[in-house]
């Protein structure tokens, strides 16, 4: 009786230890390409609309994982060592943002060695000198043109007005999307219109004393070009300081943005397509796992403006990303 | 007169507050002083926890992890909020929670003989930690039904124009003095910092006193953060970043020192108003942005050097 039972607690657990091995083959055979996406900042909410339409891609390509990773807040040195991690891991692929080619360079040239190919996603450097250095580093580049952001932007202003004095507020100085997107801003503004670049950080009450400050010491600013994290901290301080002469720019189609736009507290932000430029560079990586073919130019994916007349149509679409809940609660507003 | 001010350990702040005030005043042309009322704001949110690390550091102990208690606190008032439907309810336990994790700081430092900067500084990455897990990395707001609530109109409201803020910083800084002054508990929280063998021999447990202190830099850091959410309606996954050093810098600039047993309650708010001065005025002033950080690190430098040779009881 007890050898039999033996025997069928022995057949049983080869059977279960079988079946999970198979599984987990399965699973694994299931799982063909690991893609990682490295985001610069986990803090922007717009990163969302990357994870969103990954997630929808994922759907669409059993065969692919898309993990994402990224910084809590923008810091080169630390974008760098989330790159090396992500090429420790050993991928079949790596979108990411080249917002700084100094410090990401190492990673992409052993990413090169290591055979990973890579895709650049949303801004990336558009200097000679840069992509010179970065040559070979990547696939190609899926993005809206940064400073022809700041331009497009700058020029949506001055169909309304033109400030006397303008500025760009930076969370980071050195990031090279917004480092661009700020020298097209101040390329666009007419011949002796003081520009300013401030930087204010990432805390909000930090940031938000810098903004109030230098707005008290500069009265005759009438634009300010920030950023979707930003948009709660720059439309309170201009309430608080009774500045309702300042128009507010700022960024991408977040909930946050869209909702700033649509209060009438912001004057226009724009859009990159944010919701294609992932699952492109997916593809890109995915046809070039398959068949080694890689596009043979850029793919760019914007700017458009966005302001009071199609704000709603954004929104609209980023509902369908988000859903209701979600995106209510990615809006301060 | 002069012995006794000079005599005081708050002695260079007030110097420094006034000097600062008078500069930055003269140097922008009054424009300074329309400033005022948001430097009072900026300096009651950051002031509340300034208390809380300046009656720590009393004690002979540091928190590095009062940043993220204030961003985990806030996260928590607003989950709580949801939760309970009652903004009070959901104060009182976002505080609760946030003396626990004083409370278990304290046992860690004392209990297993960590130093509180190493346990803290654990601390800091853990509750930062789950703040980014529970905001996904992004804002969370106050629910939509509870805006107009009453405890939120009086923990973030004005009245004849002044934040309630400012009015709450006020009572927590005159408790606090009150008590480091006048009670027993004071009396321990000075003992335990500056003399712990003698403390101990007379009866008082460091231990006890410590996790007290600990768990009232948390509370407080905590209470900061649930005036901060009812004021402004948001909190940030980045909120309170650098606010354990900015908190520490006050605290010593206010004439506590890192081996304990000398501080102020009220010293540490007025090296909040000279941080928090300095950064706006310097802007204000004209510093280009990019400059304007490391001015205020070779001032505070400066000041602090300063205020140890003008008082010999702060070396």
């Amino acid at each position: 009786m007890l050898k039999s039972c033996l025997k069928m607690f022995l057949a049983t657990s080869a059977l279960t230890l079988g079946l999970a091995a198979g599984s987990a083959q399965a699973q694994e055979e299931q799982k063909k390409y690991t893609f990682y996406h490295l985001l610069w900042s986990m803090t922007d909410s717009i990163v969302q609309l990357h994870v969103k339409a990954g997630e929808a891609y994922m759907k669409s390509h059993p065969n692919v994982e898309i993990k994402y990773l990224g910084p809590e807040a923008y810091d080169p040195a630390e974008h760098a060592r989330f790159l090396d991690t992500i090429i420790n891991a050993k991928p079949d692929g790596i979108a990411l943002h080249i917002s700084n080619p100094d410090a990401l360079l190492p990673g992409l040239k052993t990413a090169r060695e290591a055979g990973i190919p890579v895709v650049s996603v949303t801004s990336h450097p558009p200097t000679e000198a840069d992509n010179k250095k970065l040559e070979g580093s990547y696939l190609t580049w899926v993005g809206a043109d940064e400073r022809l952001i700041g331009v497009r932007m700058g020029e949506r202003l001055l169909q309304e007005e033109t400030p006397k004095r303008v500025a760009y507020l930076m969370a980071h100085l050195g990031h090279a999307g917004h480092e661009m997107r700020a020298e097209g801003f101040f390329a666009s503004m007419p011949d002796g219109v003081p520009t300013d670049k401030v930087a204010v950080g990432d805390e909000p009450t930090a940031a938000m004393d810098v903004i109030r400050s230098y707005l008290a010491a500069n009265p005759d600013v009438g634009a300010v070009f920030g950023s979707s994290p930003q948009n709660k901290w720059i439309t309170d301080v201009l309430a608080e300081l009774g500045r309702t002469d300042v128009k507010v720019l700022t960024s991408d189609e977040s909930p946050s943005s869209l909702e700033c736009v649509l209060a009438g507290l912001c004057f226009a932000t724009f859009s990159q397509e944010f919701p294609i430029q992932g699952p492109l560079a997916y593809e890109i990586m995915y046809q070039y796992k398959e068949t080694g073919m890689a596009p043979v130019q850029p793919i760019v994916t914007g700017p458009l403006v966005i302001d009071a007349a199609n704000a709603q149509m954004f929104k609209d679409l980023a509902l369908t990303a988000f859903g209701e809940d979600g995106y209510a609660e990615l809006s301060p507003f | 007169m002069t012995s006794l001010f000079k005599d005081r350990i708050e002695a260079s702040v007030i110097l420094g507050a006034v000097a600062v005030a008078l500069l930055f005043t003269i140097a922008t042309k009054g424009l300074w002083l329309q400033n005022l009322p948001s430097l009072l704001i900026l300096t009651a949110g950051v002031g509340i926890v300034a208390i809380g690390q300046a009656v720590l550091m009393t004690s002979g102990e540091v928190d590095l992890s009062v940043g993220s208690v204030y961003a985990f606190s806030g996260v928590g008032f607003i989950w709580f909020m949801g939760q309970t439907g009652d903004v009070a309810l959901a104060a009182i336990l976002a505080v609760a929670v946030a003396s626990l994790i004083g409370a278990l700081n304290g046992a860690l430092t004392t209990w297993f003989h960590v130093p509180s900067m190493i346990v803290t500084m654990g601390g800091m990455f853990v509750y930062r930690g789950c703040v980014y897990l529970m905001t996904a990395g992004h804002s969370l707001s106050t629910p939509r039904p509870l805006r107009d609530s009453a405890v939120i109109e009086m923990l973030g409201g004005r009245t004849a124009g002044v934040s309630h803020s400012i009015l709450i910083l006020l009572v927590v800084m005159v408790a606090a003095v009150f008590m480091l002054a006048r009670t027993r508990l004071g009396n321990h929280i000075f003992s335990v910092g500056g003399e712990p063998q003698s403390a101990a021999a007379n009866g008082i447990s460091p231990a006890r006193v410590k996790i007290i202190a600990f768990s009232l830099c948390s509370s407080l850091a905590a209470l900061a953060a649930v005036v901060a959410v009812c004021r402004e309606g948001t909190i940030y996954a980045t909120s309170g970043k650098l606010m354990e050093l900015e908190t520490i810098a006050a605290a010593v600039i206010g004439g506590c020192t890192l081996r304990g047993g000398i501080g102020s309650a009220w010293g540490a708010v007025l090296g909040v108003f000279v941080l928090s001065s300095l950064k706006g005025g310097l802007m204000m002033m004209g510093a280009p942005t990019s400059w304007y950080v490391a001015f205020v690190g070779l001032i505070l430098i400066g000041f602090l050097v300063s205020s140890r040779l003008v008082n010999g009881r702060l070396n």
